[in-house]
């Protein structure tokens, strides 16, 4: 019994650690094979990356993490810069439970934070499409069209998103 | 030469992934950070008053995001000389700037290239592929723009040592602006679908040279076709062929067959 409700507590620490579902990335720059192949090795050999799926015809990769890891975002745009491209469009798949947002529109869930741009709900609720503002994580002219935020989200080392 | 440019026009207006892992010239892009590639080529010429061949190993590396260093060797035979190493050469490329949207970029790059060689050619063309001695510096753009590739360079050459002493004792000159514009594109697969699907890309690229405080020039066509294996082996076959010249070469015509084995994160970080 005892080692069933360890079981179970254990399952709950792993579940707890499955909020951030995947990435979505988007790639600017390439159109060949060659390249696409070296952004996916590049984002392979990422510490705390488990599987990534690609389409290459759409230059989108679907990146898994390990368990009881810590993504690093500035990391998986770092890898695509280091392989000589860009990001195009970042989105972190984060399931919410009832996840309180304060009014600058911060929360933190698993030790990595968000800054919502612009309106912000209160709470948040169930799966989440986070798109990640920055200068690194989209398209020069995608990120000049984004809304200011109210507070810096490098002050408060988070990284600005929009919900999709 | 009207054969040619119906098919340079073709590159123009054709709807197609274009493809800038040029045969002749390097792009203003890079190799990705801490990759490592080993190129082998041979050129088969034959001219009317010179003829042979000549191999090349060159080893590319990415150092970082917007550094690549090359170094290389050519060694070969002609006119009946015994086959044996003729030059080493290194390379480096600096990619200063970089404006990418989506399946479009736009890059310059600078580079500078140093080459020792033990050949005594007899002709005017400068070059530090195997023939001379010396230093070349110049720039690279590279536009990727719907769909279409367009890479040109531009370039100082000077040589020195024993191979300027040469040139200047048979009245030749011993520096040269280089200028290039390549195009390419693939031509299969239609439709991308996993990385081990064979690529076939096509290429034609104008080199150009010309003579400083000369009016000696000559005007290459390189046309080529390139497969890419598994997203990391290319085989490269193409012919070099003289569209104008005034000056004196090695000769009119080569053909080029090469293999070229992409190493990705070869080096940790």
């Amino acid at each position: 019994m005892k080692k069933v409700f360890f079981l179970l507590m254990l399952a709950c620490a792993f579940n707890a650690k499955a909020q951030l579902q995947k990435v979505n990335l988007q790639a600017s720059g390439l159109t060949c094979a060659m390249c696409s192949k070296a952004i996916y090795k590049a984002v392979s050999a990422i510490s705390f990356v488990d599987t990534v799926k690609v389409d290459i015809e759409g230059s989108t990769y679907e990146i898994f993490f390990k368990k009881n890891t810590m993504p690093q975002f500035d990391q998986i745009a770092g890898a695509v810069v280091d392989a000589g491209f860009s990001v195009a469009k970042f989105t972190a798949v984060v399931n919410f439970d009832k996840q309180a947002v304060d009014k600058n529109g911060f929360t933190s869930l698993d030790g990595i934070n968000y800054m919502i741009v612009a309106t912000a709900p209160a709470t948040l609720q169930g799966s989440k499409k986070l798109r990640l503002v920055g200068k690194q994580f989209m398209l020069p002219k995608d990120f000049k069209k984004m809304p200011p935020l109210k507070v810096s989200a490098t002050d408060a080392k988070a990284y600005g998103v929009t919900i999709q | 030469m009207k054969k040619q440019l119906v098919f340079l026009l073709l590159l123009l207006i054709t709807k197609v992934q274009a493809q800038e892992l040029f045969i002749f010239t390097e792009p203003a892009s890079n190799m990705p950070a801490r990759s490592l590639a080993i190129k082998q080529s041979g050129k088969i010429f034959n001219g009317a008053s010179s003829s042979g061949v000549r191999h090349a190993t060159e080893l590319m590396l990415g150092a970082n995001k917007n550094i690549m260093l090359h170094a290389a060797a050519t060694y070969g035979s002609f006119n009946g000389a015994p086959f044996g190493l003729e030059s080493i050469r290194a390379y480096g490329k600096y990619r200063f700037f970089s404006a990418d949207g989506m399946y479009s970029h736009f890059r310059m790059a600078a580079f500078a290239e140093l080459s020792h060689s033990n050949t005594k050619p007899m002709y005017q063309e400068l070059n530090l592929q195997g023939d001379h001695s010396g230093l070349q510096a110049g720039l690279v753009f590279t536009q990727l723009l719907h769909k279409l590739a367009i890479s040109s360079t531009v370039s100082y050459l000077t040589i020195n040592g024993v191979s300027k002493t040469h040139q200047l004792a048979m009245g030749n000159r011993s520096e040269a602006i280089n200028y290039s514009l390549s195009f390419g594109h693939l031509i299969a697969p239609k439709k991308y679908t996993s990385y081990d699907q064979t690529n076939v890309n096509i290429y034609a690229e104008l080199l150009g040279q010309t003579l400083t405080g000369t009016n000696k020039r000559f005007l290459d066509i390189g046309s080529g076709v390139q497969f890419i294996f598994k997203s990391k082996a290319k085989l490269n076959i193409a012919y070099r062929y003289n569209l104008q010249s005034n000056m004196t070469r090695m000769g009119p015509s080569s053909w080029m067959i090469g293999g070229e084995w992409l190493f990705l994160n070869a080096f940790k970080k």
